[in-house]
């Protein structure tokens, strides 16, 4: 099944290793700010053997969509006509490509929310939302291989952010992830739920598969990709256990935030304020991969020219993003995309299904 | 690649575009260093902002400011320092909270919920307890050359290596929000001139219960934590003599069930002796060692049983028993805690005897 | 580049016959017409400005006034001078007697003439390099002529391989431009894309090589310079060895190398010439002085202006007290003071040397005194921006430092805005900027990214020579292998 658009210019292609960098720095954004809160209240301290679970569940899932791409060779949209026909088939891929921009709204209103709450609580939103959104615009006009540069940025801009980690631990509890499980499996499963939001963007290798030049090979790289994720989300949340007792941390919105306050070094003090700024390297692209594949999937749906959707699309994001102004709203956003990247990560083993019955049938029909 | 001119000139445009924030340049803000707060009746209470005014002359010393007000919450005293402020008020520098000892043993709660919500306040602020009232003893002049803001951090980063617990706000909101833990605090005091680090005082998590004198703080700080400096003098067949702390190591175990549990505090102490009065060659090493055992393990052992009848748990037992056993209950604990027997093993080394036979 | 109006190729009232031709360039007081009035008759016609004396009185009408000739033949096997011609094309000729070319024409001959060459070459000596000066490496530079230029380079290459290939740009000006690069070496599609776009350009005049390295420019908008221009010969035959492509031009004492990275503006000679762990050192001081140069000023506004709780305790009294007395917000203390700088920059490179350095004295020490005394700017702010302007002359290539000063208004203007944040948001459009350049179609940023570890051993640091087996991966080189890395990279057991 090769559909002719779903063929890339050899010189647009990416090298299979920075499927690795792709694969990390979208399970890596806004999310892993404060998401301790929310694994730790349900499992306590318990929660790193949540991520562990998650960890392991997600590798499943990679496994499975390179089972899913293989079988079509080509991408989200290629599967979908595959399995449900042109018009249903249409309609999912567009549901899929809503979900990518709802996630970039999440993503880009939650962001502006923590500089809200930790520096300029008068930050003017029109102007710093127009100036973001051109900022992603001009990645994303560039290409996919403008993003990826953009994703081995933040990858490696973040790097050092991951070893200040090491400076907390001093003045905390080290005997407080203690291996003792108190929580029963139920606890646990839900604790890996709270802490899905990071890690729905291994979805968007359904969009960007295409573009890989030795597909086989990235799978390796795909793999570490998810396997670095889970070591750094591993030990944020170890080290935030380390560092605060389990009851303060339910107190905590954004625990890594408040963790950087504590780091000292003896030219600057107050990490926090350096370690928001440098985030925006970490999230500039997950919303450039979000708004990518949302408009490349309906540029494949519609066969309408990406440029046009990525402004309907930009102004889109522009203006949700108004709408949402306190916190509650954006808790509520938050925990609606968490709950349908759930559904969609569920969705990913049922499609698999689906896509290995049609072919069966199909290859005895022509049999 | 294609470049469109009016994207790019939009892109420029926009930071020209100043929708700037509201901003002060930081010599135009009124950076508070110190911060105290007495209680004056049952409702008010009253907040002192130590603010260091820099000058540039050529010795390009300090003056320092003192304003205070009276209100309910902290954010009113905080409106109403404000209101004889030429300044707006700055809380991110601030490096160092007292509460008088009348407001620690009411209630601190409310003040600490406003530090923790601040995202501009840092987290290795020191907090401290006065006995009296804490507003004298920030508006007293402690050194010529150092401001008093300074010195007084120095003075408890000083001690704090040495002979008390290390404490700032992170290590106070641990233990506060802790189920099986209790914050406590170092105790200060103003005599004549001088201020001085009189102790150590514990709160039973929002109120002020117990303390010990500064001579105890050192045991406090042997069971606390692993640490290289201080020291602790005591008298053996009557001389006097002095321990120097070289490398200290405490371990927690527990024995027994689940229902019964019984703590083993393992204290090891490497030492070096610094002083002996009168001058005294004949006494053997082994002795020394003996010596400070018999007195670590007695007043350690002391402190633990003080806490216990105070229902207090500042050492934390209760996290060793949570991180250890699982299903924590908080409230049974609470209960078992005072009953639970808590055994010292110390074991002191002496390695060295100074370079004077 | 769109051709909109189609231009002229030529100037109007082009002369059509000899007669008329004489006739225009007769309006030069320079032109001559010398009648022979010797054994041979006939009439030269030369530019006396153009022609070097010497050849036209010695071999010239030496010969041409000892024998008698009968056709321009005979002349031309006589004349002691290479490169004769003899041709009836009015436009060859005119083109040729305005490159120094002494025109003949016997009496009885019809229409043709005879061109012999004789230009006067005014040009200096090969010079000491001045903008990458070397202290220890080789002390020759280009100069304005392109076959000394050429000959630099060759003397180096003596190889059958190195390729000069020669073409005229600009419709006035019609400059000599060279291509230069060691065919089997060079990627063909970098010689076939730099051939390809010389030729398209339109542009009456060409008078230095900046121009071509502008003309070349993949993006013309961007402020960084895409093409690495140097006036060393060593570097442009590492370059050619390392399968880049020269281009030189006439008139210009700087040759471009393309395709280059950005790590390239930053390396300078002196990093090939010391021991690697030396020169990788101060390769890294370099990249750092770069970063501090653009970012300390925007970080000095950012955290006196909205983070005053990241400085440290200490400093806190210096900087408050500095500050006390400024009448200006951080953000106009600084521009006024980069102003300034980059007055007393613009200053002295336009004065001659000695006063040049009189200027940078005088502004430096008098100026920047007086302003802090009068309480203008702070002490703190004076020490940061000059360590920055310094900062940012530390870069070998001339050009790139322009670059960096030019880059630290946008960071001052996100510092101003949302202190470290905007700061960061400057930073992402311009490494999102870099990610998009190219170099003659090759990634700029290479090789940051695309990654490429192996071209990685030569950019950050520099290691040590047997360890640099491969030509860098940027240049797509046909012939990769430098040298047989096994004989190098050999060890021996200890004793042996």
């Amino acid at each position: 099944m090769n559909n002719s658009s779903t063929q890339i210019p050899e010189n647009l292609l990416i090298s299979s290793t920075m499927v690795f960098f792709l694969i990390h720095s979208m399970q890596v954004g806004v999310g892993i700010l404060g998401f301790e809160k929310y694994i730790a209240s349900e499992a306590g301290y318990n929660a790193w053997i949540s991520i562990i679970i998650t960890g392991a569940g997600l590798h499943l899932i990679l496994w499975i969509i390179y089972r899913i791409l293989e079988a079509v060779d080509g991408d989200i949209v290629s599967v979908h006509t595959f399995v449900y026909g042109k018009y249903i088939g249409g309609g999912m891929n567009f549901l899929f490509s809503l979900y990518y921009l709802l996630l970039c709204v999440t993503i880009l209103r939650t962001f502006i929310e923590v500089i809200q709450t930790w520096i300029f609580p008068q930050l003017p939103v029109w102007l710093f939302g127009l100036i973001f959104i051109l900022l992603i615009y001009y990645y994303v006009e560039g290409g996919f291989r403008v993003i990826t540069g953009a994703c081995v940025a933040g990858v490696i801009l973040g790097l050092p952010l991951l070893l200040f980690k090491l400076y907390p631990i001093q003045y905390g509890n080290v005997s407080n992830v203690y291996p003792i499980v108190d929580h029963s499996i139920l606890e646990l499963l839900a604790s890996a739920k709270g802490s899905i939001f990071g890690f729905l963007g291994i979805g968007l290798l359904f969009v960007y598969y295409p573009f890989i030049k030795n597909k086989n090979d990235s799978k390796k790289w795909a793999h570490f990709g998810v396997f670095y994720t889970i070591i750094t989300y591993l030990v944020t949340a170890i080290v935030a256990f380390i560092y605060y007792s389990e009851e303060q941390i339910h107190q905590i919105i954004w625990a890594t935030i408040s963790l950087w306050k504590i780091i000292n070094v003896s030219f600057i003090e107050r990490f926090e304020y350096i370690g928001i700024s440098l985030w925006v390297f970490v999230v500039i692209p997950n919303l450039c991969l979000c708004l990518w594949a949302a408009s490349r999937v309906t540029k494949r749906i519609f066969h309408i020219k990406q440029r046009y959707v990525l402004w309907i699309y930009s102004i889109i994001l522009y203006v949700a993003i108004f709408f949402l102004e306190d916190r509650r709203a954006i808790d509520r956003l938050n925990n609606f995309t968490s709950e349908v990247g759930l559904y969609f990560l569920m969705y990913i083993p049922v499609l698999y299904l689906l896509v290995v019955i049609i072919k069966k049938v199909r290859n005895r029909h022509e049999a | 690649m294609k470049h469109n001119p009016l994207f790019h000139s939009l892109l420029v445009l926009t930071f020209f575009l100043t929708g700037c924030l509201p901003h002060k340049s930081i010599e135009d803000a009124a950076l508070v260093d110190v911060a105290a707060f007495d209680l004056i009746d049952e409702e008010k209470i009253k907040g002192t902002m130590l603010i260091p005014q820099f000058i540039q002359d050529e010795t390009g010393g300090v003056e320092e400011k003192h304003i205070s007000s009276v209100g309910e919450s902290v954010q009113e005293i905080y409106r109403n320092v404000e209101s004889k402020s030429s300044k707006p008020l700055r809380m991110g520098k601030v490096s160092m909270i007292f509460f008088g000892d009348e407001l620690a043993k009411k209630d601190i709660s409310r003040y600490i919920d406003f530090l923790q919500r601040d995202p501009d306040i840092g987290r290795e602020v020191y907090l401290g307890v006065v006995a009296g009232n804490a507003e004298d003893l920030i508006k007293g002049k402690y050194s010529k050359t150092e401001p008093t803001g300074e010195y007084i951090e120095q003075l408890m980063e000083q001690n704090t290596t040495k002979y008390i617990p290390t404490q700032n706000l992170q290590k106070f909101l641990y233990a506060y929000y802790s189920d099986g833990m209790d914050p406590s605090l170092p105790y200060f005091q103003k005599e004549g001139k001088e201020m001085k680090l009189a102790g150590y005082v514990f709160f039973d998590k929002n109120k002020m219960v117990y303390s010990i004198p500064f001579s105890e703080a050192f045991v406090l700080k042997l069971l606390s934590q692993d640490f290289k400096n201080g020291l602790q003098p005591i008298e053996y067949k009557d001389h006097q003599v002095a321990l120097e702390n070289i490398g200290s190591k405490v371990k927690y175990r527990i024995k027994g069930d689940k229902n019964n549990p019984e703590f083993h505090i393992n204290l090891k102490v490497n030492g070096m002796v610094g002083e002996i009065v009168p001058a005294n060659r004949k006494i053997a090493t082994k002795e020394l060692e003996k010596a400070f055992k018999d007195y670590f393990t007695e007043h350690t052992t002391q402190l633990i049983q003080e806490f216990q009848e105070n229902n207090i748990d500042p050492l934390g037992l209760g996290e060793v028993i949570k991180n250890r056993h699982g299903n924590f209950d908080p409230e049974k604990w609470k209960e078992k805690y005072p009953n639970i027997p808590v055994k010292v093993n110390v074991s002191v080394r002496i390695l060295e005897k100074g370079i004077a036979g | 580049m769109k051709k909109k109006k189609k231009g002229n190729e030529d100037l109007p009232t082009q002369s059509q016959s000899l007669k008329e031709l004489v006739d225009q360039l007769k309006q030069s007081k320079d032109f001559k017409e010398y009648e022979l009035k010797g054994k041979t008759k006939g009439v030269l016609y030369y530019f006396e400005t153009l022609v070097d004396p010497k050849t036209l009185n010695k071999l010239i009408l030496q010969s041409l006034k000892s024998h008698s000739f009968r056709s321009l033949e005979d002349i031309e096997g006589t004349i002691p001078v290479e490169g004769t011609s003899i041709t009836g094309d009015i436009s060859t000729i005119r083109d040729k007697v305005m490159l120094g070319n002494v025109a003949i024409v016997l009496e009885d001959s019809d229409k043709d003439i005879l061109l012999v060459p004789a230009p006067s070459e005014e040009t200096r000596k090969v010079g000491i390099p001045e903008i990458e000066f070397s202290v220890v490496g080789p002390k020759e530079a280009f100069i304005e002529s392109l076959d000394t230029n050429i000959n630099l380079v060759r003397k180096r290459l003596p190889l059958p391989q190195f390729t000069v290939k020669e073409m005229k740009v600009g419709k006035i000006t019609k400059t000599r431009v060279a291509v230069l690069y060691i065919d089997g070496i060079a990627n063909e599609e970098n010689v076939n894309t730099v051939i390809q776009r010389l030729s398209d350009i339109e542009f009456d005049q060409i008078n230095d090589s900046s121009y071509i390295s502008q003309m070349l420019a993949d993006n013309s908008h961007s402020p960084f310079p895409q093409i690495l221009d140097t006036e060393r010969p060593d570097r442009v035959t590492g370059s050619l060895v390392e399968g880049k492509v020269a281009i030189m031009v006439d008139g210009s004492p700087h040759a471009l190398t393309c395709p280059t990275t950005i790590v390239e503006f930053f390396s300078a000679t002196d990093d090939y010439l010391s021991p690697w762990p030396v020169a990788s050192i101060f390769r890294l001081i370099r990249l750092f002085a770069v970063f501090f140069s653009v970012l300390s000023t925007p970080l000095y506004v950012a955290i006196l202006t909205y983070h005053h709780e990241m400085i440290p305790d200490d400093l806190l009294p210096t900087i408050i007290s500095s500050r006390a007395d400024i009448p200006f917000p951080p953000i106009i203390e600084v521009i006024l003071l980069e102003l300034a700088i980059e007055l007393l920059r613009e200053a002295g490179a336009r004065l001659p040397t000695k006063v040049g350095q009189t200027i940078g004295i005088v502004g430096g020490i008098v100026i920047g005194t007086a302003a802090v005394d009068a309480g203008l700017t702070s002490n703190v702010l004076l020490i940061v921006v000059a360590i920055s302007a310094l900062a940012s002359f530390t870069t070998p290539i001339y050009q790139i430092s322009n670059t960096i000063r030019l880059i630290r208004f946008p960071f001052l203007l996100g510092a101003q805005m949302w202190g470290l944040v905007g700061i960061s948001m400057v930073m992402v459009f311009f490494i999102g900027h870099l990610i998009k350049l190219t170099s003659i179609g090759r990634p700029f940023l290479a090789p940051l990214y695309p990654l490429r570890l192996r071209d990685l051993k030569d950019a950050y640091i520099r290691l040590s020579f047997n360890r640099q087996t491969k030509r860098p991966m940027q240049t797509r080189t046909n012939d990769p292998l430098r040298f047989n890395s096994e004989r190098a990279t050999e060890r021996r057991d200890i004793d042996e």
